[in-house]
């Protein structure tokens, strides 16, 4: 393996993707840098799946290139890679056990290794009974942690998540954000696609919005949000608020039960509101808050909807 | 161990575990058995249903021994009996089962003998066919001596033309030869008709399970679709051959 100065590099080129006249993925370009986490962001449909699919080799690309390291990804490559597929299953009559020492070998990885980490990773998930059941016994929550194994088992250098969270309970979900965030802390570069911005914006510190197959937004986290320039401001107060609606420099107000929540231009537009309200009365809060991954992600896809 | 037989192997392992596989295999096998050994079956069954007794009214009074005699060299086993009560006893007989039917002997006008069986249903024709052809060979003995023909002359009206099939290849098959081989034929239709049909929905199925239950996904990441059909296709071919490997093996087992 390369290490040093030369770092894996998940690169995507102009990659463009076209089923007959319908554009999937347009002239998207990335560069994944190694032992990082990197979110897709995307409205239904908007060509995360297509995308991660290009990666793995599944669908070539139509134009453009896709280079790990600098060489392609193909079936040698296969041993390095992890894949979560949206489209969660495995051999509902075959055991959790039989499958995974299968699955795991077609990736190159050792039945005695694969028991191991097996082991591991089921009472890591607090469901070590489940070793020796047929997958099609589990609850769905239950199936996908094991599908979640199933893809990390053989170590994999690239993990390719898509929707890792879905349908799963909270408590569920903060275990699995716990193990991927740990597999990236040994070194795993780890591409995952989610329409829960409060997750990418956990995890990741790079994004990309796709949006009908074009990146829209795309870097890191904290430079997008502050190239966004907006910020929230939160006031909760014990007399009316309305009439801030009106008030230059807010861009968008929303009543909430306990105060109300604007958007404002700029951090100087804060300080004007405050000293407009100081005196009126009690203030409980005046928060200034960054924008969220939400509101960037509302405003740049939603508005294309209008 | 490259990946095309790990997917062999699994393929083979996995579908020899099933319970289908094991069933079918038992089943076949079971069926092999009791196809070679048919005629002991047969025999353990014949034995249980003890003798079979008809009874006779000779209204002639001088036809029974006659009968009785030329029987014998029709059907060793089956009996008679000289009834010497009414018909209406006999009936009654017959229909509490004591006897398998009710055969009268009589003449005809031109002093020939006839008979009129009688039984619960006209269904069974082993005991008739036998009485039938005795019956024959009584009438013609009888025909004969109004025609005052003598034994030989009625055996060489009687006698079969002989007709015998020769060939003059030197490596053609005999006759017993060649029905041998027109049976292994069949056989072997019948074997290749049903490997056919069941493994390669088996294969089918196997394909189905997969892309119904998406890991397709998963293992298409993972191997070249060449490799997973081939894999499967050798698989199966595999397990057929140990299918077929236990069935060879009980057959010629059980045929010794």
């Amino acid at each position: 393996m390369l290490k040093g100065e030369e770092k894996m590099v998940l690169e995507l080129k102009d990659v463009t993707k076209r089923f007959g006249n319908f554009t999937a993925v347009d002239q998207l370009s990335l560069s994944i840098p190694d032992q990082e986490m990197f979110g897709f962001l995307g409205a239904n449909g908007a060509g995360k799946t297509t995308a991660f699919r290009m990666i793995l080799g599944l669908l070539s690309p139509s134009s453009g290139s896709i280079t790990w390291n600098g060489k392609n990804i193909d079936y040698s490559t296969s041993p390095l890679i992890g894949y979560l597929p949206e489209e969660r299953g495995l051999y509902p009559k075959l055991k959790v056990r039989d499958q995974m020492v299968y699955l795991a070998r077609l990736r190159g990885m050792p039945k005695k290794e694969t028991l191991k980490e097996l082991d591991y990773w089921l009472s890591r998930f607090k469901v070590p009974e489940y070793v020796d059941k047929k997958v099609e016994e589990l609850s769905k929550g239950n199936q996908q942690k094991i599908q979640f194994i199933a893809a990390i088992i053989h170590k994999p250098k690239l993990l390719i998540l898509d929707e890792p969270f879905s349908g799963l309970d909270p408590v569920n979900v903060e275990q699995l954000k716990k193990a991927v965030i740990d597999l990236k802390d040994n070194g795993t570069t780890i591409v995952f696609s989610s329409h829960r911005m409060e997750h990418v914006e956990e995890m990741c510190e790079h994004l990309c919005i796709l949006h009908k197959g074009k990146p829209i937004v795309q870097g890191i986290l904290k430079d997008i949000k502050r190239s966004y320039g907006k910020k929230n401001l939160v006031i909760h107060a014990d007399f009316d608020l309305e009439e801030l609606k009106n008030f230059s420099g807010v861009t968008n107000a929303k009543t909430t039960p306990e105060g109300i929540s604007l958007q404002i231009k700029d951090e100087e537009v804060s300080s004007h509101i405050l000293k407009s309200i100081v005196d009126k009365g009690f203030i409980s809060k005046f928060v200034l808050e960054e924008p969220s991954l939400n509101d960037i992600f509302i405003e740049k896809v939603g508005a294309s909807y209008e | 161990m490259s990946r095309f037989w790990i997917i062999l192997f699994h393929t083979y392992v996995s579908k020899l575990k099933t319970k289908s596989f094991i069933i079918t295999t038992l089943v076949t096998a079971i069926i092999l058995i009791g196809l070679t050994n048919m005629t002991n079956i047969i025999d353990y069954f014949n034995k249980g249903n003890g003798e079979e007794k008809v009874a006779v009214i000779d209204e002639t009074g001088e036809l029974f021994p006659l009968f009785e005699a030329r029987l014998k060299t029709v059907n060793e086993e089956l009996v008679i009996e000289k009834f010497n009560g009414s018909e209406i006893e006999a009936e009654d007989q017959v229909e509490s089962e004591k006897f398998q039917g009710l055969l009268i002997l009589d003449y005809n006008e031109s002093m020939l003998p006839i008979a009129t069986y009688k039984s619960l249903s006209v269904a069974d024709f082993a005991i008739p066919g036998d009485l039938q052809a005795t019956l024959q060979q009584v009438k013609s003995q009888f025909a004969a001596s109004q025609l005052q023909l003598t034994t030989e002359q009625l055996e060489k009206l009687s006698e079969p033309a002989s007709f015998e099939r020769i060939a003059l290849k030197d490596n053609a098959k005999t006759q017993e030869e060649l029905s041998e081989a027109r049976g292994l034929v069949y056989v072997i239709l019948f074997v290749i008709y049903f490997a056919v049909i069941m493994y390669a929905n088996m294969i089918a199925m196997e394909v189905a399970t997969e892309k119904s239950s998406r890991v397709m996904e998963i293992l298409i990441s993972s191997v070249s679709p060449i490799k997973q059909m081939y894999g499967k296709i050798l698989g199966i071919g595999l397990l057929s051959l140990t299918q077929m490997a236990i069935l060879l093996i009980t057959g010629s087992f059980f045929v010794k």
